[in-house]
């Protein structure tokens, strides 16, 4: 397998891997970008042409929704939060449950979701006279130019004392020692791209979301969801695979609380014990992986029409 | 008038001399400068004019300078690819045969040690065996580098704090950093060095004692003694970072490093200014072999198959960061051994033919091309020094050699009773880590099965052997210690999610379960744990010198000694604990402390339920504690300990009460772990012997060639 990425045309910011896995298959190129940038936004992808791909990841918040559950066409309610979309050309694993393990599979999967966009692929193919395979690619290509990076972290990590103030250094410490979030948040852009429980599907005494395990139907996986980004957290609320949190303060809280203990929790969900001001602290440490969020070619290497 | 004659002469020789040595020492300066020449300005040509002149002007005077001028011009026209090399070196040999440094150096070029007409075959013979004394529990003996030509290589000392450039052609070695023992040295650890293609710098490593942070320097190969370093990159977010290799430019380091969250990352350093440029965030194993293509545009690792795997492939990765290619995708193990010189292929070791053999992957296009090609089999467990300019490809290989010992002494008198035995009869050489089970009826101990560990529980009575597959999910682990109950041990390890803690073994079906796992900022390592005697806490330390108690059934954990939070003071290393040993009784902990104001160390024994700690043992440099296992006698009557003196390690038994430490009569020369039986007569531990080589493997380019 050959990983190509059309690196003249999109700049990597500060913060993230300068390789980028781009299936051989599927090389990025400034014209697939540019149409995958349009058909981000066409409504026509949606049965009744109300709904687009921007309406739950809107670019004005880092490619995420306000609303807890996803609102496709017709205000039909779906199960889970749409979540950002900033940085997933590093993924392994989409959605979730994880069941995409590629971009080009993931982006159709909305289009075709009854709560969604509730499309054939065949009609959405006569609709803008594409054929499946050139949408998915430039859909995937597309969101593979979706990047955050430059923020506050990456400056004070590669030598800028001054990006963090002390607060935020404090919060820093936190979330890699006492309030271990670093054993699901790690590397560029903040996640395993691993499943875990932490007990959020977990009310009453019950699952609400079986998760993962409705793709695996390993038991270890029942109640797990993929670990999401927290670059560009501050903007991305609410938070949880089902939108439940509406604040990160609410999220500190609830991983302080050690979760919601159910029998398959992740063996890291543990009471944290943080204090108020370590709280405090640690949420202001995660405001400071906004940076600047980029889509599109470079501008650069953009072909005016 | 005799004497005047006689002062005539001798002023007449004196002045002869004079003259003489004033030629010498002018020949060598315009040796240096030539050198400079060619290493620091890069000019080869008018190197080659200055090493001419040198031959002409001191052909009859100094043959000593006049054959090194040869065989440095001679590298120069290798180095610009020119035929006439090969005259040179050829004329070393057949006119200086009395300069034997530079008539090795000549032959080395030319391709082996002998001449010969015909066809050369395959070669792999040994050029150099590390006999610098392997000292037990020390790291020394990581990875070496090879100079492009061959001549230099790189080693560290045992401490890890001397890196040394030896010349392979004379057997000399010089120090590149002052060494010493680890925290009185200011370099902390070195692991990994690289030599520029030019042979004029080196990169290295130099990390805290706890690789808490790690940078790496730069330094200057020319001239002599200990060369002023410069620091290249250091930053506090990064725990380790080694130079895996140089460009071929010159310009950029191929680097591994590891962030505080555990994330492994290859990138590229710019030799110029240190810009860390981060190429690709992978498994938090990472790699630990890099090797630029020839024309510099890809580097190749290895890295595991996935997050279940020990094993590995090799991947291919452009340096501008546009594409990586799975250069070596394979179910076996596969290490990246380096590029050929002319980058036609890639040759890595894989163990895809049932043993490790080195093999070569076709490269055209910068892609893979046609199926791999076995160059030679059964090369062993190598790591790669790299492939010089002529093909030679050094390898370095160590062996280590584990075996657990049974022994018999008295604690009263310090005699030995019975003399050592060896319980282990199968896979000896890889049996470590023993611990009585806690009716003293068996004894455990691990045994390495090539890339597997297998816990053996041998019955005492009747020699009967039980085995215990350990879960390739804890791939790493040490410290065997049986628990209380007898039902599980405990061990300190490392899951395959790169988790670090304690971890319990189930004794009858093998599971693995984490019972403390260290957040990723805690920089523990657990150098020993202990079960209270009713099970229900367990006590451990990190290597900063906190003490902890866990109990077992809340999770709750409590400081009992809170160690400081870096490693060095004000006015350098500071006094830690660590590690630890609980008394049968369970009330006091030993503990090891370290206290590098006073160059001593000491054993301190520190009430479990709160007081001052008490001194009970201390010495001071040269004399060392043996910073491992301290067994309590089981009657809590006194502890073991090691101690290593002028004259070798000693074994000593240090009662509580005072009285005076008794040595052992036992050879302890190679102790490692040390465990009383509860009889307190029968000791169980078991020693180490390492050996370390270099070897050049030669010739085997043509055979790939053919191929092709």
């Amino acid at each position: 397998m050959i990983w190509l990425l059309l690196a003249a045309s999109l700049v990597i910011p500060l913060g993230l891997d300068l390789y980028m896995p781009v299936p051989e298959e599927n090389p990025m190129t400034v014209e697939k970008i540019e149409l995958g940038r349009r058909l981000f936004s066409d409504r026509r992808l949606s049965r009744d042409s109300s709904t687009s791909c921007a309406s739950c990841h809107s670019p004005e918040r880092a490619f995420s929704t306000a609303r807890p559950l996803a609102v496709g066409l017709l205000g039909r309610v779906g199960r889970r939060n749409a979540p950002t979309l900033i940085n997933r050309g590093y993924g392994r694993a989409f959605f979730w449950d994880a069941r995409s393990a590629s971009l080009e599979d993931q982006v159709l999967k909305p289009i075709q979701d009854p709560n969604e966009m509730d499309l054939t692929i065949d009609e959405a193919s006569s609709r803008v006279g594409l054929d499946a395979t050139t949408i998915s690619q430039a859909l995937a290509s597309y969101v593979r130019s979706i990047l955050s990076g430059d923020a506050p972290y990456d400056r004070f990590i590669n030598g800028d004392r001054a990006a963090l103030s002390p607060e935020q250094q404090a919060g820093l410490q936190i979330f890699r020692g006492k309030g271990n979030c670093t054993a699901c948040h790690v590397g560029p852009t903040f996640t395993d791209e691993r499943s875990h429980n932490t007990g959020v599907a977990w009310r009453d005494g019950r699952l609400h979301d079986k998760g993962r395990f409705a793709v695996s139907g390993r038991s270890e996986d029942q109640g797990a969801f993929k670990t999401p980004t927290l670059r560009e957290v501050g903007r991305t609320a609410p938070y949880m695979h089902d939108g439940s949190l509406a604040t990160l303060e609410d999220v500190v809280q609830f991983y302080d609380e050690g979760g919601r203990a159910n029998p398959n929790r992740d063996a890291e969900i543990r009471p944290l014990h943080l204090t108020a001001s370590e709280k405090g602290a640690l949420i202001a440490f995660l405001h400071t992986l906004s940076g600047t969020v980029s889509e599109g070619v470079d501008p650069r290497g953009r072909q005016e029409p | 008038m005799t004497s005047r004659l006689t002062h005539l002469l001798l002023a007449i020789a004196t002045t002869v001399a004079v003259v003489a040595a004033d030629q010498n020492d002018t020949a060598k300066a315009l040796l240096e400068a030539a050198r400079k020449t060619a290493v620091v300005d890069g000019n080869l040509t008018a190197a080659i004019r200055q090493y001419a002149a040198i031959v002409e002007t001191y052909s009859k005077s100094d043959r000593a300078t006049v054959a090194d001028a040869l065989v440095r011009m001679a590298e120069c026209y290798e180095k610009l690819g020119d035929t006439q090399a090969r005259k040179i070196y050829e004329r070393v040999v057949r006119e200086f045969s009395d300069q034997t440094g530079q008539v090795a150096l000549a032959r080395v070029h030319l391709g082996r040690g002998e001449r010969s007409d015909g066809p050369r075959a395959m070669a792999l013979r040994k050029v150099w065996n590390n006999e610098t004394p392997q000292i037990a529990g020390a790291r020394g003996d990581t990875q070496y580098a090879i100079s492009a030509d061959g001549r230099y290589m790189t080693y560290v000392d045992n401490y890890n704090t001397a890196l040394v450039l030896r010349d392979l052609t004379t057997g000399a070695d010089r120090r590149l950093t002052s060494g010493g023992y680890p925290g009185s040295s200011p370099w902390g650890g070195i692991y990994q060095s690289a030599i520029s293609p030019d042979g004029a710098q080196v990169a290295f490593n130099s990390c805290t004692a706890n690789q808490t942070t790690c940078e790496i320097r730069v330094a200057s190969l020319t001239g002599t003694g200990i060369p002023v370093s410069r620091r290249l990159f250091g930053g506090d977010d990064v725990t380790f970072i080694a130079p895996l290799d140089w460009s071929p430019d010159g310009k950029w380091l191929a680097v591994t490093l590891q962030r505080k969250d555990r994330t492994a990352q290859v990138g590229l350093l710019a030799v110029s200014d240190g810009a860390l440029r981060v190429l690709k965030s992978v498994d938090w194993r990472g790699t630990t072999r890099m090797f630029f293509s020839p024309d510099g545009r890809d580097v190749a690792f290895d890295l595991p198959l996935n997050e279940t795997s020990i094993k590995r492939d090799v991947f291919v990765l452009a340096t501008d960061g546009s594409r990586e290619v799975a250069a070596v995708a394979h179910p076996s193990n596969d290490i990246v051994i380096g590029w050929t010189p002319d980058g036609a292929h890639l040759l890595f070791a894989s163990d895809r033919g049932g043993a490790m053999g080195l093999w070569g992957q076709g490269f055209r296009e910068r892609k893979p091309q046609g199926a791999p090609e076995l160059v030679k089999p059964d090369i062993g467990n190598v790591s790669p020094l790299g492939i010089t300019r002529t093909g030679a490809l050094y390898l370095g290989v160590r062996a280590t050699n584990q075996d657990v010992e049974l022994a018999s002494i008295d604690l009263t008198t310090g005699k030995q009773i019975a003399p050592p035995v060896k319980p282990a009869l199968r896979f000896t050489g890889s049996n470590s880590q023993p611990t009585w089970s806690p009716d003293g009826k068996s004894l455990a101990y691990v045994s390495e099965r090539g890339e597997e560990s297998v816990v053996v529980i041998r019955a005492m009575e009747t020699g009967d052997i039980r085995e215990l597959n350990v879960p390739p999910g804890l791939p790493y682990f040490s410290g065997l210690t049986w628990a209380p109950d007898g039902g599980s041990f405990a061990v300190r390890g490392q899951d395959l999610k790169g988790r670090v803690g304690v971890f319990r073994i189930d004794a009858r079906s093998g599971d693995v379960v984490p019972i403390r796992l260290r957040s990723p900022a805690e920089y523990l390592t657990y150098e020993g744990f202990f079960w209270s005697p009713d099970a229900r806490r367990m006590y451990y330390h990190g290597n900063l010198g906190s003490i902890y108690e866990l109990d077992l059934a809340s999770g709750n954990e409590r400081i009992l000694v809170s160690g400081p939070s870096t490693d060095d003071g004000p006015k350098g290393p500071i006094s830690r604990m660590g590690p630890i040993s609980l008394s049968p009784d369970g009330r006091w902990i030993a503990a090891y402390r370290s206290e590098p104001a006073t160059k001593s160390q000491t054993v301190v024994l520190i009430p479990v339920d709160g007081g001052e700690p008490q001194e009970l043992l201390r010495v001071s440099e040269p004399e060392r504690i043996g910073n491992r296992s301290m067994p309590w006698a089981p009657d809590g009557h006194g502890i073991l300990i090691k101690k290593e003196t002028s004259v070798g390690t000693e074994l000593w038994f240090v009662p509580i009460s005072g009285e005076s430490p008794r040595k052992i009569d036992l050879d302890v020369r190679s102790l490692g772990t040390v465990r009383l039986h509860p009889d307190g007569r029968q000791i169980a531990f078991d020693s180490t012997q390492f050996s370390s080589e270099v070897w050049v493997l030669e010739n085997f380019l043509p055979a790939l060639k053919a191929r092709r």
